[in-house]
């Protein structure tokens, strides 16, 4: 089983998010995708920097948050290493769309990825995984 | 402004037009995302104060939105709702429509794939 992998530095600022999506695309269309399955991917990995840096960012002098990319046979991984506090990334409520904006991102994530995996690492790092399947199971 | 800021502010280009018939146009183009979102949020806010809660907004050249931009128009049209108003989304694009479905939002929201199904919401819901 071959696996290419991308490793990505990302700075913790929102103004680099744009930087970010079109690195991520870079990748995937290596080897061509659906259109949905790549916009999903782009958008699961925003959501989650995003959130680390509005949500994880209260120590000045944090390193970038690091995003690796794997393509394993049939699958798109994820992995978004950071430095910060613990938080569960599993919470799959549907947002009541009258009253709050709270945990939209989240949401979006449970949604957009196929498998959500989450570990809180001894040393003080979070591990995020996001995985889509890019073969019909 | 930082160099970075600027570049965001670049990619998120937003126009208000104001129609005769009372309607806000406001068009979004570029990205709409968590280094943008206030961009947006500023121009809704201002068009609510202002008591515009009519409003059509053409999502037809915004190429990205996160749950930013969607926190911005779920904000934006509850308001407009709470005034008696009402905001048509103007023919999102695939990507956008999306995020829209993945949230569930495809029946809160009022979608309009030409000018004339928005305007026609407006006619069916006059103020």
């Amino acid at each position: 089983m071959s696996v290419e992998r991308k490793r990505l530095v990302v700075p913790r600022s929102v103004h680099c998010l744009a930087k970010l999506r079109s690195d991520v695309r870079r990748f995937l269309r290596l080897h061509p995708m659906r259109w949905r399955d790549e916009s999903r991917v782009v958008l699961a990995v925003d959501e989650a920097v995003s959130n680390i840096i509005i949500h994880n960012n209260e120590k000045s002098g944090l390193p970038p948050i690091e995003v690796e990319l794997r393509r394993v046979d049939g699958a798109v991984e994820a992995i978004i290493r950071d430095t910060g506090s613990k938080f569960n990334p599993r919470k799959k409520w549907p947002p009541r769309l009258t009253r709050d904006r709270k945990h939209l991102g989240l949401y979006i994530i449970s949604k957009a990825a196929d498998e959500v995996r989450y570990r809180f690492i001894a040393e003080g790092y979070n591990e995020l995984t996001l995985v889509k399947h890019t073969k019909k199971r | 402004m930082s160099n970075a800021k600027r570049n965001e502010a670049e990619r998120l280009h937003v126009g208000v037009a104001y129609r005769p018939d009372g309607v806000l146009l406001i068009t979004l183009a570029g990205y709409l995302d968590a280094g943008t979102f206030d961009v947006a949020e500023k121009v809704l806010e201002k068009a609510l104060d202002e008591g515009h809660c009519r409003m059509i907004v053409n999502m037809s050249k915004l190429t990205y939105m996160s749950s930013a931009g969607v926190g911005v128009l779920l904000a934006a049209i509850n308001r407009a709702r709470s005034l008696g108003g009402e905001i048509a989304l103007l023919k999102p694009t695939p990507a956008v429509a999306d995020v829209f479905a993945l949230i569930g939002m495809s029946k809160f929201c009022k979608f309009a794939d030409t000018m004339e199904q928005a305007e026609g919401i407006f006619r069916a819901h006059p103020s």
